[in-house]
């Protein structure tokens, strides 16, 4: 009952978000593994772990995406027509705080038409139709431009070539496996990953599955001191630079004094 | 295994590189006297840290590099207290009114525009101004025409200022009214600006307190610590912007660093420190200007990075 109304709601949603391209989508059998990420004082990104089952003639596009947010940045523009600098403020809303995507393909081996314009729907034109761009500016083409260029700055954004992999393969199906990186600047949160398979022409068989990341240890006891007793924490910042400060002084005057 | 994760800036850093500039930016800061932050916010940034956290958390990392080196500077008895603490009131006062002069900009607009001419203009003139009177200093000009020269306008206007009173470790003879206005000016430029104020500070000190360019460099430091402390708190307090894990880094590196460098500026004269000091002030103003100039890559921004 449940796996059939998650199917259900599976299919409305990628119709909802690639609108035309999708005939009819099979659920697929995936893993994943970890489904929770820990944020601790060694994380430098992670690895997780994505495999399962396509049929033969489809290709798995890995899609990893953070909750939706708005956000203000400033509008870089020219002054008197020479001075490049912030001129007025841009609000972008719903737009996912993470948005990358993995997939097969290789640098070297294009793909068909068809599946060059899935790759496209399933990747930024997505995130183009359900974001809202509200500025004094006319053209919103470009500053959505700007604004993925930014993002993919910081790597919270972007494609992953070549980072999935195809092992068996019978007359029906064949099996994938990725290791999904995921970046050192992940935010904490929750974050929906999706397996796409596509056809030449369509989408054939998709499913997503939850993951969560979520600080722990050293980082998650700054954190929660930082947010919640921001004064404490600001005169404790201060307390232990002044000590550490004293501390190198009478450690080079020891020095000093023996030579 | 070098890496660590900082859960203010929200990202990993390489231990390493973090500790390696503290310690360049605070072997600058022993030398010159200047809080360093013009410098260390950019490369934070470039390192990925976010800009808001990489500022607020090189206040908390001055702290503790200008403890160490007002401390090291005092033990060389650099470091003129009374002028430093009648800096500081001024530049209290000033910063004050820098805030609210901003909040006015900002809603009349255009503040942006404000805030980047007159940086570049500052640092052009303060820069090419110490670079040329300390070129001459080195060839040895200034000692035959130069006291003559100045007794007139400025220094008389100075001397007919009430209140007069000797500062002993600089050896000048001043009004109160000179360091106070003074630090208000300070003051009111460095919070315009978003920045600590140590390179216009310490041009202020030379040229219009004539304070010797060894006390002017602790006592710049001595005054930057209290700075400092004001904007760490705040920022902790407001915008939870402070990284402590990230500044420890920075200022384990810097404090070593600050240490070599009150000993280098002790060895070096004052018409030399001047003229490196000027040709950094330079250099930033180019980049800053280049900056103005060239199409950046991306034409957004997050808000609060320069």
């Amino acid at each position: 009952m449940r796996k059939g109304l998650f199917s259900i709601g599976t299919v409305v949603l990628i119709y909802l978000m690639c609108p035309g391209i999708i005939s009819a989508s099979m659920p697929l059998d995936i893993t994943v593994e970890p489904g929770q990420i820990l944020i601790g004082a060694s994380y430098n990104g992670a690895d997780i772990s994505v495999s399962g089952q396509i049929p033969t003639d489809t290709e798995a596009v890995i899609r990893i995406t953070g909750h939706e947010e708005d956000s203000r940045l400033k509008k870089k523009g020219q002054a008197l027509g020479i001075l490049w600098m912030n001129l007025g403020s841009v609000e972008f809303h719903n737009i996912p705080s993470v948005f990358i995507l993995y997939t097969s393909k290789q640098a070297d081996d294009p793909a068909s038409p068809g599946q060059e314009k899935l790759y496209r729907e399933i990747g930024i034109e997505s995130v183009r139709r359900q974001v809202n761009i509200v500025s004094g500016y006319r053209d919103k083409d470009s500053l959505f431009e700007e604004f993925i260029k930014l993002k993919q700055k910081s790597g919270l954004y972007g494609t992953v070539e070549n980072s999935i992999h195809y092992e068996k393969a019978n007359s029906s199906v064949k099996t994938f496996s990725a290791s999904v990186r995921l970046p050192s600047a992940l935010p904490q949160g929750d974050y929906r990953l999706e397996v796409f398979a596509i056809g030449r022409d369509s989408i054939v068989g998709y499913s997503e599955k939850e993951l969560k990341a979520k600080q722990t240890g050293m980082p998650a006891f700054i954190a929660t001191l930082a947010f919640d007793h921001g004064t404490v924490y600001g005169i404790l910042s201060v307390v232990v630079a002044i000590i550490a400060g004293l501390l190198t002084g009478i450690m080079f005057k020891g020095e000093k004094g023996a030579h | 295994m070098w890496h660590l994760y900082l859960p203010i800036a929200g990202n990993s850093v390489n231990i390493l590189l973090i500790f390696v500039m503290g310690g360049f930016v605070g072997l600058l800061s022993g030398i010159f006297g200047v809080g360093g932050g013009f410098l260390m916010t950019p490369l934070l940034i470039m390192v990925g840290i976010p800009p808001t956290v990489a500022a607020a958390s090189d206040s908390n990392q001055i702290v503790g590099a200008s403890t160490s080196g007002t401390l090291a500077h005092y033990r060389l008895g650099n470091v003129d207290f009374k002028m430093g603490i009648l800096l500081l009131i001024g530049g209290v006062i000033g910063g004050t009114i820098g805030v609210q002069i901003i909040k006015l900009l900002r809603h009349m607009g255009n503040a942006d525009f404000l805030i980047n001419v007159t940086y570049v203009l500052m640092l052009g003139f303060v820069g090419a101004y110490m670079f040329i009177e300390s070129l001459q200093g080195l060839k040895g000009v200034k000692a035959v025409d130069g006291p003559p020269k100045k007794e007139s306008g400025y220094a008389r206007i100075v001397k007919k200022l009430p209140w007069q009173t000797h500062f002993k470790k600089s050896g000048v003879e001043l009004s109160i009214l000179m360091p106070l206005v003074l630090g208000g000016f300070v003051g009111i430029l460095a919070a315009i600006m978003g920045v600590g104020g140590g390179f216009i500070m310490v041009p202020v000190m030379v040229y219009l307190l004539r304070m010797p360019m060894h006390v002017v460099v602790g006592t710049s430091l001595f005054q930057i610590l209290f700075t400092c402390i004001n904007v760490t708190i705040m920022q902790a307090r407001t915008n939870h912007t402070v990284d402590f894990v990230l500044a420890l880094i920075l200022l384990i590196g810097s404090t070593l660093g600050a240490q070599f460098g009150a000993k280098i500026s002790r060895r070096l004269k004052g018409d030399q420190l001047k003229i490196i000091l000027a040709s950094l002030v330079l250099i930033v103003m180019v980049k800053m200007l280049l900056g103005l100039l060239l199409k950046p890559d991306v034409l957004l921004a997050y808000i609060g990075g320069h």
